[in-house]
């Protein structure tokens, strides 16, 4: 099982959602020390949802770095809100985390 | 039946069952890395032509990219868009000179989404990054290129193919 951190702070006029989620995320694009092209494997979608209600959809390719890191921008956020966030990579894993927010 | 003709009968059922197989494995290789792209455009050029689908993206100073021309570590590099219109429906984010142009695309569609992503990219080469996004007002486009990459602090990393 992946790890997913969700965390909620006040921006300016915004509040931000920020997620990492532990995963190798390999382009597909490097070899190995022995020249080996080390396959891909990488996140190709995530799914956020506030309050079971589905807000938002990435879709992504293998540039993203390792254990990737991203932040959105949400408005209307109030304590506890539901935030659920579903991954999806192209070795067809997939998994989801929770956060209330506090 | 004659054997030779069973066989030949046979011989033309497996060729179309080998070529079907091949067709439907197509989109799962499109979904990992590899694209099919057309003779004569690069893979970002066909990206950007598949999102675009037909319509044109004029350069917008309402799209704004924050990043750095050199990136002290081609494994991770900042990357966040920001967009000031409020009708904003998605933020497509592309690179060049790589095997694959889409690194992210955001729908921002619902109310409680604000039309900004950051997020961290990796790179085997220099690259312009693309943001394109969708509006109300037709498609905006702004650029911006990565001119160096300083390293890469990762032990396993030897070598990179062309795209």
């Amino acid at each position: 099982m992946r790890r997913i951190r969700i965390s909620v702070r006040d921006a300016e006029d915004f509040t931000a959602l920020r997620l990492r989620i532990d995963h190798p995320m390999e382009s597909g694009e490097r070899k190995d020390s022995l020249g080996h092209q080390i396959p891909p494997w990488f996140l190709t979608r995530l799914e956020v949802m506030l309050n079971q209600q589905a807000i938002s959809t990435i879709k992504l390719g293998p540039h993203i770095a390792k254990n990737p890191a991203f932040s959105l921008a949400l408005k209307d956020i109030k304590k506890g809100d539901e935030i659920v966030v579903k991954w999806f990579d192209n070795r067809l894993e997939s998994g989801e985390h929770k956060r209330i927010v506090n | 039946m004659h054997r030779r003709e069973w066989l030949k009968q046979v011989g033309q059922g497996s060729a179309l069952a080998s070529v079907s197989t091949a067709l439907q494995a197509q989109p799962l290789l499109a979904g990992t890395v590899l694209q099919a792209v057309p003779d004569g455009l690069s893979v970002f050029e066909h990206s950007v032509e598949q999102l675009l689908d037909g319509a044109v993206a004029s350069t917008d100073e309402r799209v704004q990219i924050h990043l750095k021309p050199i990136a002290a570590n081609s494994a991770v590099v900042p990357v966040e868009v920001v967009v000031k219109h409020k009708e904003t429906q998605q933020i497509c984010i592309l690179i060049d000179n790589h095997n694959t142009a889409l690194v992210a695309q955001l729908d921002t569609l619902h109310p409680s989404m604000l039309p900004r992503l950051s997020a961290h990219l990796q790179l085997i080469r220099p690259a312009r990054v693309v943001a394109l996004v969708q509006t109300s007002d037709g498609w905006l486009r702004q650029s911006q290129a990565i001119v160096e990459l300083r390293s890469r602090c990762e032990p396993d990393s030897v070598t990179a193919d062309k795209p």
